[in-house]
């Protein structure tokens, strides 16, 4: 009887640990901005630092034609805010119809946690699909990343969403 | 839009600054002008695009059937478009094998017809005249190519680096027998860093003569077709911010680079007027550049500067082409003619 006891203390103390990690767990987990997580249907985040956004011309190239093809919406989120009117100049040479998120450091790490610097998502109803760290020059999305953003975004071509996402 | 666009322009002649005026004692005087108040534009153009066409990174030349021949050097395209901006043919894509461009900087029709695209990493590639065919891929020694143009029939004029003449912008290329004929332009004695980060040259050939901008040095360095010098002329009054610093060191952080590229002008593109020259230059602000623009006279004196000047991209049959001054990208273009 007091074998059991024993055990239902430990059960119940294990249960309650469980359950205070998780919840802690739950607080710090990164919550990304509002704009992102209310992002309908798919869209692309660049979370990138101003220079990474000059130098990063390979996505920016693919993200062109993707724009060109789909009109997948694109948020740059920028980390550092005083260089805004670089990034912008940087996106309208690249012809890259991007909305700016400026971002502080400390922000960034509350928003998008572990996330490398600078990287590229693509989500889907505010929901992380795909993540990749551009930490070389020339990086692009692989086939399979772009094959969900075909599959979501430049099937619904016609679609209303996407669209009016865009505009 | 067109019509409105040129309304609009030809009733600015009304309102007309002068520029470039004579003072009481003879000397010319530098007046600041709007764009506007120098150039009129007579046409507007819309390249055509599609969704694998997007115009971004443009080196602009026309042929004598007043077509634009495009090379973009951000998308590694090759295009032709007919006068009126409806693209005829793209071809070319990024890479490194036949038909394929790493950096291509100038597309070129040939006195015979075909198409020569030019690399920045020095490779030639030949194309029929309807540019539907390869005819040939050749290599230059050139590491660096900035510019390049038709001299005559088998010549071609490439502005860029070989680490046989470091010192040397200018060569002469014989495109059928792919030799040098010769190299000229020696550039300014200038920090080799510096020589190396900028030293960027473009020259383009008027008749029998070659047109040549050091970025780095105001001065326009006019050659014969054969590559013999005929003059430099010094620039005066344009406002010109000459280079003091050297480069920051390779890991130096974004706003060092920042701080260099702000810290001097350089020169891009000159062509000629009848009584002088158009020149353009850029300033530098957050690595992006704020194009300028100097009318001079034949002594290289300016008339007028424009501090805020839309890009300029070539001078065909029909006038010098501007990106418009109304569109924030360079897909749109205005066809202009000096206003006197």
């Amino acid at each position: 009887m007091g074998n059991h006891r024993t055990l239902a203390i430990v059960v119940l103390s294990v249960g309650v640990l469980v359950t205070a990690v998780f919840a802690w767990h739950r607080q710090v987990l990164p919550v990304p901005p509002k704009a992102i997580r209310e992002l309908k249907g798919v869209g692309v985040i660049w979370i990138t630092k101003p220079q990474d956004c000059v130098s990063c011309q390979a996505i920016t190239g693919q993200l062109r034609h993707l724009q060109a093809q789909s009109r997948v919406p694109v948020v740059v989120v920028q980390i550092g805010a005083k260089d805004r009117t670089l990034v912008e100049k940087a996106l309208r040479y690249e012809r890259l119809d991007a909305s700016i998120m400026p971002l502080s450091y400390l922000e960034y790490r509350v928003r998008f946690g572990r996330t490398p610097l600078p990287s590229v998502q693509i989500v889907a109803d505010g929901i992380v699909r795909f993540q990749m760290a551009l930490d070389r020059p020339g990086k692009m999305f692989p086939d399979s990343a772009v094959a969900i953003l075909r599959q979501t975004a430049i099937s619904a071509k016609g679609g209303e969403g996407n669209d009016k996402e865009a505009q | 839009m067109r019509n409105l666009l040129t309304f609009a322009n030809r009733a600015l002649l009304s309102i007309v600054m002068v520029v470039g005026c004579q003072s009481q004692d003879g000397a010319i005087s530098t007046k600041e002008a709007a764009f506007q108040d120098v150039f009129l534009v007579v046409d507007s153009i819309i390249l055509q695009e599609t969704d694998s066409v997007i115009n971004v990174g443009l080196n602009v030349r026309s042929d004598a059937e007043g077509n634009y021949l495009i090379a973009d050097e951000r998308e590694k395209q090759l295009r032709i478009y007919s006068p009126s901006g409806q693209l005829l043919i793209h071809f070319g894509r990024g890479g490194s094998g036949p038909g394929e461009f790493e950096y291509p900087v100038a597309l070129l029709r040939s006195r015979t017809g075909e198409l020569i695209a030019v690399d920045g990493h020095g490779r030639l590639t030949t194309y029929t005249p309807d540019a539907t065919r390869l005819v040939r891929n050749q290599a230059t020694p050139f590491h660096t190519v900035y510019d390049a143009d038709i001299v005559d029939d088998s010549t071609l004029l490439l502005s860029g680096v070989s680490s046989e003449t470091p010192e040397m912008r200018l060569h002469l290329w014989d495109i059928k027998s792919n030799r040098l004929i010769r190299s000229f332009m020696k550039i300014p004695d200038i920090d080799p860093a510096a020589a190396s980060a900028a030293g960027i040259a473009n020259a383009t050939v008027h008749g029998d003569t070659i047109l040549a901008l050091f970025a780095l040095s105001d001065t326009i360095y006019r050659f014969t077709n054969s590559g013999k010098t005929l003059e430099a002329i010094a620039l005066k009054n344009i406002g010109f911010r000459s280079l003091t610093v050297p480069p920051p060191a390779r890991n130096a952080g974004l706003d060092a680079i920042k701080a260099w590229t702000a810290s001097f002008s350089m020169m891009s593109q000159v062509y000629p007027l009848n009584e002088g020259f158009i020149v353009q230059y850029s300033d530098r602000e957050n690595l992006i550049p704020n194009w300028r623009l100097a009318i001079v006279d034949r002594h290289g004196v300016a008339t007028v500067v424009i501090k805020d000047s839309p890009k300029l991209l070539t001078q065909s049959a029909r006038g010098t082409v501007f990106t418009h001054p109304t569109s924030l990208t360079p897909n749109k273009w205005a066809i202009t003619e000096p206003l006197q």
